[in-house]
């Protein structure tokens, strides 16, 4: 069924239409509130913000196909909001996010493969800019380009050529973590 | 490197491996996909929506570059025809947060605070327009306003949802 045919159903108060979206979509917005390195609470409190916030236009959407960029936008702005206000929260010497605020607890040690490891390790190397790029990427189901350029305000056309790049550098990466050990506290 | 601990060629299939990793190290919590299914409930029917116009969160970046940090409760704002609401929030005791609201031109009201795991707090405000909600759980919220009118029918106001 398409996308607006089921965000119309859903509007009507078909229940199970409004499953399917968040089927298709929910594995799209934690990639982008874990994308943004919100940690997991924030990140949740992010996807469901953008579910009610849906549900509030799901009315007057302009284009209900498009819902999946939509969503990723919505996702997005909740993300700076959040960002924000956690930066406010604590005394910072000049505005930006604390790199510490990345979620750096993500369990490695559930890799029991040792390739996976290596893969995690070396994606855990790679710019914020690839993460979240690689991490959208490679939600499931895949997201559009169209929803990639509206979750990170990227133009479409540089998507494809970064998404390269961002690629041969976790090969690099990948590489290189086969070599040498990974930092104290991943997995060894 | 030892045979068997090579990535795949193709662009493609890297990313595959990369979204087993990903599921594995990071998956969807279980209350992200249950809550998102519930939130149905939250659909509006007949409510106005009152828009967010203010928050000092985010139109507060100028001031913080300068001065590194910003004191005191966030402040939001929301406006529908002929009513602004008003809210200021912040931590309480307890570990949730306490929200004092405004709403302009003062009446009173039934106010309910929804959040978006299913919870509601029900308070009035005042004739001055005045409420306040403690214990308010962090995450999405919007309050619903039943405003009292003159002629004894109501009207019903709804915020758009944020994240607290």
């Amino acid at each position: 069924m398409e996308v607006g045919e089921l965000v119309r159903l859903a509007a009507s108060g078909e229940r199970a239409a409004w499953e399917s979206l968040v089927e298709r979509y929910e594995g799209l917005l934690w990639s982008v509130a874990r994308g943004h390195r919100l940690d997991a609470a924030s990140a949740s409190d992010v996807v469901q913000t953008t579910w009610c916030k849906l549900l509030e236009h799901v009315d007057d959407l302009r284009n209900p196909d498009a819902l999946g960029g939509w969503l990723a936008t919505t996702a997005r702005n909740e993300c700076v909001r959040v960002l924000r206000q956690q930066s406010q929260a604590i005394p910072v010497d000049d505005g930006r996010i604390p790199e510490d605020s990345v979620p750096s607890n993500l369990d490695a040690r559930l890799l029991t493969d040792e390739r996976d490891a290596a893969l995690w390790r070396g994606f855990a190397t790679l710019s914020a800019r690839c993460q979240t790029l690689l991490r959208m990427l490679a939600s499931d189901p895949a997201p559009s380009y169209d929803e990639v350029s509206a979750a990170l305000e990227m133009p479409i056309g540089s998507i494809g050529p970064t998404r390269g790049r961002c690629l041969a550098t976790l090969r690099r990466a990948f590489a290189r973590t086969r070599i040498t050990p990974g930092p104290p506290g991943s997995y060894h | 490197m030892e045979p068997g601990l090579t990535l795949p060629d193709d662009d493609d299939a890297l990313l595959v491996a990369l979204r087993h990793v990903v599921e594995l190290v990071d998956p969807i919590p279980e209350a992200v996909r249950i809550a998102g299914r519930a939130a149905i409930e939250w659909r509006t029917l007949e409510a106005e929506l009152a828009a967010l116009v203010h928050d000092s969160a985010v139109d507060a970046d100028e001031l913080m570059a300068v001065r590194g940090t910003v004191a005191g409760p966030r402040s939001l704002s929301f406006e529908a025809p002929e009513l602004t609401i008003e809210v200021e929030t912040e931590p309480d005791e307890a570990g949730g947060l306490l929200l004092v609201g405004q709403l302009v031109p003062p009446r009173a009201a039934d106010v309910t605070v929804r959040h978006g795991g299913g919870d509601l707090v029900a308070v009035r405000a005042d004739e001055r327009g005045r409420f306040s909600a403690r214990g308010v759980a962090r995450g999405p919220v919007s309050l619903r306003c039943r405003l009292d009118e003159a002629s004894g029918a109501s009207r019903l106001v709804e915020t758009a949802w944020l994240t607290v």
